[in-house]
């Protein structure tokens, strides 16, 4: 009987006690202030990098605004609110986060890390009524689904290996053959696919087959073993290795590379994550050379009256979060930007009502330090191009578009 | 053919090391009927430990083995005697509740330290390879496997040789009567589980040095291997834990050269589960259930 | 003709008699008291709760408490087979995840409404529970833990590698918006009441089974597997049983979390960590009672809950630090500890910890 009586007293205790700590501990927007939220990745697999760059890069953006006096409306000046909780890096845990952040009132949401925390969020924000500006999550598979109210400041998956291979076409001699390993998510296999049309259109020949990166070159999200691949495309003897995945799969690939003695003519490129101070800090020596795909680099023209020009957004950033100039965590740009997005389209919509908020941001056509920001019909940013670095002497040097190189290309890249 | 032979030839490689690996975790299980869900964890704790000696004071991955295997030793002696003694004798899923708290604590306070980055040793040497042919033998697994073969024999040759090994022997038999006949048990144990982290950190070691770890993937990955790997070469049988290493480092290898890359996993579960349902004691060991030492 | 004397439910088990239902229910209703009525009066009393206080809540503990719920008849479904008849499976995820994705194949794939879906996504799994159950069922202690274990790795690799069924690594995503929708989306107050309903149905089914003939077998199986197999129960039919009847509580429950989440990935629904959290559920409330996984469900995810807001990047390390402390301290679990300290007036924790070590 004891069991009974302790078991409801248990349960009744536990509802009070759910009640008083409801779903976290912040206030929502209310009086002269905005709320913005956000799932971040804390813990996880995403925990301390590209998590921590994208949170780094909201509260950079916060931080911006409110020191210029917040975001005006409605003839008063709002400070700007941000509130987060972890998500563990399970996509499932941040459409809760986003459910409850619901249920506080917080209708103004920014995305988590990474296409399938974005991709489950997504729905949730639609259904909610709330409205959301991704910043991370690049799968064109979020836009295919009709949903009206996420907006995405970030080149979509389409554009991660089509502009290495631009790139790569665009240096001489160009190569002939190019090798895709790609990882078994949604998001590495679009880019992959459209990487093989764009290198098809280019006359670069893929190796082993057009298809291998379904069947033969894909290996599972996250591997830290991608020999099966890498023997698959042995004795192919592709100028380039091109690895659509993110950073576990690239650094595998370039250590196993050497193990099995599949030695690229020309070097590597990869998706993602050369352009992270993780890669570099990894590889050590064996990541010089290696090309990678990036979301921003600094050297393009362009500025706003919130962060300044390109270049004094990574400085301002650098040295408030201690990254070094030279191995900046461009998630972080694509953080601010999307929460630049969000306080661009409250002040124009003049309120923070979430359906307001939404039809601005469908109009919407900014100029930022990020590069031109327009959304399509479906919520993606197709007028902005994505660029290409290489790295050189443990830095990122921008190589492509070549209006923006301020250095040549280690062609071939291999030493 | 020559990818067939170099994917043959890289599993073997492989396969020593992931024998090396699960060494440590068939010998805890056979001895003392626990099942170590931390297991990958300490040797993810090892390979930081050698890294950090690689970074900061430049020293050598294969030097590092000594101080890193003497750190886990350590790390396991304390975390036996002084937490995993307290449940022995509960219902066998509290210890691998327990073992699985503790995983998570060390996982997180990895990450916490160090961050969720990959990490790997860069030396000269480990990823070079020799040619045989078409087919390429990488240095650094190839040591690997010297040194689990090593490591192997000698742990064999301790256990039927030196009172130490007799004394873990017995008591994995029949603790009662070890302890009757004046062995410390509690000792006992918190040796072999120290002798299992190391050899865990010595393999982890190798990992960091070959290939590349994090603290949130590689733990998992690790200790699902040992736990597969164990099932296949018989509980408590050291040599058995080399064989169960090739033969899943070869069907690892091979299964991903003819089906796609992402069924590697599934080929692990398969092998696992039609060991158990057909031959439950493993390829080479005898007994089922307790701990007998094979040796 | 001398009557015989009327045995008790054991003596009935071992003797093979069968009872008509009616006859069951009969007995059953003419032995309450009201001291032994207590437990279905609570259970009523706290489910009526459960749902007035739908109204009243604070709005950011509705998802949680369908959180709450869904746990807690995972742990329910996990006791019966590990509490109960002693088979500690490690691989009850699977279910949850064959059922998740039954039901969003058909609905994507088929446009299946979700009312059909989720009888189908039931079918399936106890027929996985059957087909994995006969044989792995014979093994014992730590090796059927791992090969139940293999077998959830495997069925979500399986899932994983069949990309044009499932969309594979690349997620499922169930069609809720405009004319694609089979069924309209429950919202949040529909899910509430849906798995405040399945935790009501498993723990009314745990209840049952643990008073019924069934039960005794399964804690005969438990005991003394041999001894029970000698007086004639079939130990195989009972096993199977007790799993599939768990598989179908977690099949179910996976169907439901499906349709909350619409769109997900194999490693989500298959997560391993699931069946952690089952195990820790009903081991820390006390496992082989009816209350210890209600107990054990509610608190560990209200203090998930509570760490992961508060604690921000430590939650996990200190989520771990706990499950360990009470393993050491409170091994035969928290509410079991309680009930046996009130019983006794004993309530040295340390006395526990002396109890089981070395």
């Amino acid at each position: 009987m004891m069991q009974r009586v302790s078991a409801s007293a248990m349960v009744a205790m536990a509802v009070v006690v759910a009640a008083a700590c409801g779903g976290g501990g912040t206030t929502s927007g209310s009086g002269s202030s905005v709320t913005f939220a956000a799932p971040v990745s804390q813990t996880g697999a995403f925990g301390q990098a590209e998590g921590l760059y994208t949170l780094q890069g909201y509260k950079f953006c916060v931080q911006t605004l409110n020191s210029k006096g917040g975001i005006s409306f409605g003839g008063q000046s709002h400070k700007v609110n941000l509130v987060t909780e972890d998500d563990q890096s399970v996509a499932a845990t941040s459409a809760q986060i986003v459910d409850q952040f619901n249920d506080q009132g917080d209708k103004l949401i920014l995305s988590p890390y990474g296409s399938a925390g974005t991709t489950a969020v997504a729905p949730v924000v639609e259904r909610n009524g709330q409205v959301m500006v991704d910043s991370n999550g690049a799968d064109t598979a979020i836009f295919t689904h009709g949903y009206k109210s996420t907006f995405a400041v970030l080149s979509p998956s389409s554009s991660y290996v089509t502009s290495i291979i631009d790139a790569l076409a665009g240096l001489s001699p160009a190569p002939k053959t190019v090798a895709i390993i790609a990882a078994s998510d949604g998001f590495s296999q679009h880019a992959a696919e459209q990487g093989v049309a764009e290198a098809k259109a280019k006359g670069i020949s893929v190796v082993p087959s057009a298809t291998a990166y379904t069947s033969s070159t894909k290996v599972t999200a996250n591997a830290t073993d991608v020999s099966s691949a890498l023997i698959a495309i042995k004795g192919t003897n592709p100028d380039v290795i091109i690895i659509s995945a993110h950073l576990n799969e690239a650094v595998a690939a370039v250590k196993q590379a050497s193990e099995l003695g599949v030695k690229p003519k020309d070097g590597f490129a990869a998706t993602v994550a050369p352009p992270t101070p993780a890669f570099i800090s990894a590889l050590g020596k064996s990541s010089e050379g290696v090309f990678g795909s990036t979301q921003w680099v600094p050297e393009i023209s362009a500025s706003d009256t919130v962060f300044g020009s390109a270049h004094e957004f990574l400085t301002n950033f650098t040295n408030t979060y201690g990254w070094s100039a030279q191995q900046y965590p461009y998630q972080a740009a694509d953080a601010a930007a999307g929460c630049e997005a969000l306080a661009l389209a409250i002040e124009k919509a003049g309120s923070a009502d979430p359906a307001a908020v939404r039809t601005a941001l469908a109009g919407l056509k900014a100029d930022t330090f990020y590069g031109h920001i327009e959304f399509d019909s479906t919520g993606m940013n197709t007028v902005k191009p994505m660029y290409v670095i290489q790295i050189q002497k443990s830095a990122f040097v921008t190589i492509y578009p070549s209006s923006l190189a301020t250095k040549q290309a280690i062609w071939p890249a291999v030493s | 053919m020559s990818q067939f032979l170099q994917a043959a030839a890289y599993g073997v490689v492989q396969g020593g090391l992931l024998g090396l690996v699960a060494v440590g975790f068939s010998l805890v299980w056979g001895i003392m009927n626990v099942v170590n869900f931390s297991h990958g964890a300490l040797a993810v704790t090892g390979a930081y430990i050698a890294w950090i000696l690689n970074i900061r004071f430049g020293v050598d991955p294969f030097l590092a083995i000594p101080v890193v295997a003497v750190a886990l030793f350590a790390f396991g002696y304390v975390l036996q005697r002084g937490l995993i003694n307290l449940v022995i004798n509960a219902p066998i899923f509290l210890t691998l509740l327990l073992t699985f708290g503790l995983n998570l604590v060390i996982l997180n306070g990895l990450q916490l330290l160090f961050t969720a980055d990959d990490r790997t040793i860069d030396t000269s040497y480990a990823s070079q390879s020799f040619a045989i042919g078409a087919v390429n033998v990488p240095y650094g697994r190839l040591a690997a496997c010297f040194l689990a073969l090593g490591i192997t024999v000698a742990l064999a040759l301790m256990m039927s040789r030196t009172r130490l090994g007799h004394a873990i022997g017995a008591t994995g038999m029949d603790r009662g009567a070890a302890r009757l006949m004046g062995i410390r048990a509690r000792h006992i144990y918190a040796v072999t589980f120290g002798i299992a982290a190391a050899l865990a950190g010595v393999a982890g070691t190798m990992i960091a040095t070959v290939g590349s770890f994090n603290p949130t993937t590689t733990p998992g990955q690790l200790t699902l291997d040992a736990f597969v790997i164990s099932v296949l070469g018989g509980l408590g049988n050291m040599y058995g834990a080399l064989v169960g290493g090739l033969v899943l480092g070869i069907a690892e290898s091979l299964g991903g050269l003819l089906l796609t890359g992402t069924w590697v996993n599934a080929i692990a579960m398969a092998v696992l589960i039609i060991t158990l349902v057909i031959r439950p004691s493993g390829l080479i060991g005898k007994a089922m259930y307790g701990g007998r030492v094979e040796v | 003709m001398t009557q015989k004397p009327s045995a008790g439910p054991v003596a009935e088990v071992l003797q093979g008699r069968s009872r008509s239902t009616q006859g069951m229910f009969g007995d059953w209703i003419r032995s309450r008291t009201p001291a032994n009525s207590w437990p279905v009066v609570a259970g009523f009393a706290v489910f009526a709760a459960m749902l007035g206080l739908q109204q009243l809540i604070v709005p950011g503990t509705q998802r949680l408490l369908t959180s709450v719920f869904l746990f807690v008849a995972l742990a329910q479904a996990w006791n019966i087979i590990g509490g109960y008849t002693g088979y500690a499976s490690f691989g009850q995820v699977a279910f949850f995840g064959l059922g998740a994705y039954t039901v969003a194949v058909l609905m994507n794939n088929y446009h299946v409404s979700f009312w059909v879906a989720l009888p189908v996504a039931v079918v399936v799994g106890v027929l996985f529970a059957v087909v994995i159950g006969v044989p792995l069922l014979r093994l014992r202690g730590h090796y059927f833990a791992i090969a139940t274990l293999g077998a959830a790795e495997g069925a979500r690799e399986v899932v994983n590698n069949m990309t044009s069924v499932t969309g594979g690594g690349g997620g499922i995503t169930i069609p809720t918006f405009g004319s694609e929708a089979p069924t309209p989306y429950f919202g949040k107050p529909g899910f509430y009441l849906a798995f405040l309903v399945l935790a009501a149905v498993s723990v009314a089914v745990a209840a049952l089974i643990a008073r019924s003939r069934f039960g005794y077998a399964m804690v005969a199986v438990h005991e003394d597997e041999d001894a029970a197999g000698a007086v004639g129960i079939n130990t195989t039919v009972v096993k199977v049983i007790a799993f599939a009847v768990s598989a179908a509580i977690v099949a179910c429950a996976g169907a439901f979390y499906a349709f909350q989440q619409i769109e997900f990935y194999p490693t989500d629904v298959f997560d391993a960590s699931f069946t952690v959290l089952m195990v820790i559920m009903v081991v820390i409330g006390g496992s082989g009672s009816v209350v210890g996984p209600l107990a054990g469900a509610v608190g560990l995810e209200l203090l998930s809950q509570f760490l992961r807001v508060n604690l921000g990047s430590f939650n996990q390390l200190i989520f771990g630090a706990i499950i360990v402390l009470v393993v050491v301290f409170f091994p035969q679990g928290v509410v079991i500890y309680l009930r046996d300290a009130w019983r006794t007036r004993q309530f040295s924790i340390l006395d526990n910890v002396r109890r089981y070590r070395l």
